[in-house]
């Protein structure tokens, strides 16, 4: 027996040396194998933030591009008295190739180059009358030339703790808010309901969301018709002002996000057009003919939105929309007919709308507005074949859909619309600008009248989208 | 409860019923984070964003950990980021919103 365990305690005596040895030298293994993963850790780690910084960099040391290309079929329908005219086959593209580029934080550049343009050649002068006016220049359907839509730079520092914006340049007051809707874009800071044209100009704002939720004060500047001669000048005085010409156009705008929660919002917006322009008759034959400037033209309009109905409740009242919209406009006139009158006129209009999603990811929208006798907005360059719906005086009603079709990255990367609208007018001079030919004549005293004035217009609209 | 109210109650009640395939929309995160954090954290959605890289709301993502991340960025949101509805039903839109405006994202904000 002893000799038993004395042999037990040797073998095991040189086993334990045996494996006290591979102990140690494991030990040692996983030491230098655990400093090996934290030198790796560190460097990854540093490598990691290396290429944070470099995409930091990279971001903003770049212009980037964004395509919104579309394709539409528009089949329109005038009614007159006598007559109904239509176009069951107006195709066209419209292209806006965006950029942007922020070399630092509060320094952004922006813009955009845009054509839109009917299929096929042209014999009717697209583009050489009032279709090419700057107001309008990218929203009318015209050539393939390709033309700066929008180009301006943003500055943003803050002034006293409170963030400001100061900008400068070809601004588009388009894709206002509201209209944005239907015209399935991110809101811009315009009231749709009183401005939707193209402007050079300026804005300055102020964020005032330290008091109220959401809140910012703009004013805009915008010149919206140039008195300057041209090049070349015949009497050599090239740019300086031409008093035998039209006055400049400016327009002085304030605009208020009075409140916006991401769930309720509201805007409000007071504008003066100063010398805006009109149609004349100089040579008495009752048709106007020649562009003279009429005097001043006041606006306002107060626009609320509910984006989403409860308190999340679910994904269907989530994603709903209602809103609703009020606006006055007033003549000033400064001694000539203004909307065929040379005392101050005044105008409403209410804009009434809803969204929702379907079951595929898309959004329906019904809309509905109503303008009054002298009704007279800005809105020129809105997205309507048969005019501007805003600038009714009568009735306008609108019914869309609007479905993605490819998705990345939860944004819609193609996408179509069918769309329909019905213009009902009670009055002439609805697309008109501030002159004789805005002169509301009920479309009853029109007929009566022999004038063969539109009664009502409907556009039904399928276009398909890509942006990237 | 009148006619009316009913017909009203029953429309919503439907419309509820109907369901949506909302996927993760970064629009959606942008509001829910106006709504619901705004006020809570005391700065705006896009200085939130930036607090991170998007390789870094990637990663708190994937482990899981995005309401713990946010709630490192704003203590004060504590309640929220740990509801319920935040993992059942925000974090998604709201993941798809700071990962558009993460610092490095280069996303260029509108005015």
């Amino acid at each position: 027996m002893k000799k038993i365990l004395l042999s037990i305690a040797v073998v095991s005596s040189v086993f334990s040396n045996v494996f006290a040895d591979d102990i140690s030298d494991m030990k040692a293994e996983i030491k230098l194998l655990n400093d090996k993963i934290k030198k790796l850790e560190n460097k990854q780690k540093r490598t990691s933030k290396s290429l944070a910084k470099v995409r930091a960099h990279d971001a903003f040391d770049n212009i980037k591009f964004d395509i919104d290309f579309r394709t539409s079929y528009d089949y329109i329908s005038y009614k007159t008295a006598s007559k109904t005219v239509t176009n069951d086959g107006l195709y066209s593209n419209r292209l806006w190739l965006g950029m942007g580029y922020q070399p630092t934080k509060e320094m952004i550049f922006k813009g955009q180059l845009a054509f839109n343009k009917a299929f096929g050649a042209d014999t009717n002068g697209r583009g050489q009358g009032y279709d090419g006016f700057d107001w309008v220049v990218n929203e009318a359907l015209s050539d393939d030339t390709l033309r700066v839509r929008e180009a301006y730079w943003l500055w943003t520092p803050t002034v006293g703790g409170f963030g400001t914006t100061l900008s400068v340049g070809r601004r588009p007051a388009t894709n206002g808010y509201l209209i944005n809707l239907r015209d399935d874009d991110k809101a811009k800071s315009p009231l749709g309901h009183i401005i939707n044209m193209e402007f050079d100009g300026l804005s300055a704002s102020i964020k005032l969301d330290r008091y109220i939720s959401g809140s910012y004060l703009k004013l805009c500047l915008g010149r919206g018709l140039t008195n300057a001669r041209t090049r070349f000048d015949a009497q050599g005085l090239d740019y300086a002002t031409d008093d035998t010409q039209l006055d400049n156009t400016d327009m002085l705008g304030i605009m208020a996000k009075v409140y916006d929660d991401g769930q309720y919002s509201m805007m409000a917006k007071y504008y003066r057009g100063f010398n805006v322009p009109g149609m004349k008759d100089t040579d008495a034959d009752g048709i106007p003919d020649t562009l003279k400037t009429f005097g001043d033209m006041d606006g306002a309009a107060v626009s609320a939105k509910i984006q989403g109905i409860g308190d999340m409740i679910n994904d269907f009242l989530d994603e709903t929309i209602l809103f609703a919209s009020v606006a006055w406009s007033q003549t000033r006139p400064d001694g000539s007919a203004m909307l065929g009158s040379t005392s101050k006129k005044s105008g409403t209009s209410y804009w009434i709308g809803g969204q929702i999603p379907n079951m595929t990811g898309g959004k329906f929208g019904l809309e509905y507005n109503h303008g009054s006798k002298y009704w007279r907005s800005f809105t020129y360059g809105e997205d309507t074949m048969i005019g501007s719906k805003m600038a009714t005086r009568g009735n306008a009603y609108e019914a869309y859909w609007t479905q993605p079709i490819i998705k990345k990255d939860g944004k819609s990367v193609f996408s179509m619309q069918i769309r329909y609208t019905y213009l009902d007018y009670d009055y002439t001079g609805s697309n008109a600008f501030f002159g004789e030919a805005g002169t509301p004549v009920a479309i009853g005293s029109a007929i009566a009248n022999a004038m063969d004035a539109v009664e009502s217009a409907q556009d039904l609209r399928v276009y398909f989208r890509y942006r990237y | 409860m009148n006619t009316l109210q009913k017909v009203a109650l029953v429309a919503i009640v439907g419309f509820g019923l109907i369901g949506t395939t909302a996927s993760a929309d970064a629009d959606k995160g942008k509001r829910i984070y106006q709504k619901k954090l705004k006020n809570v954290c005391g700065f705006s959605g896009a200085v939130f964003a930036a607090k991170h890289t998007q390789d870094e709301w990637a990663e708190a993502k994937e482990n899981g950990e995005l309401g713990k991340v946010m709630e490192e960025v704003c203590p004060a949101g504590k309640d929220f980021f740990e509801s319920s509805k935040f993992k059942k039903k925000f974090s998604s839109h709201l993941y798809d919103f700071v990962h558009d405006f993460a610092s490095d994202s280069g996303n260029i904000p509108s005015c």
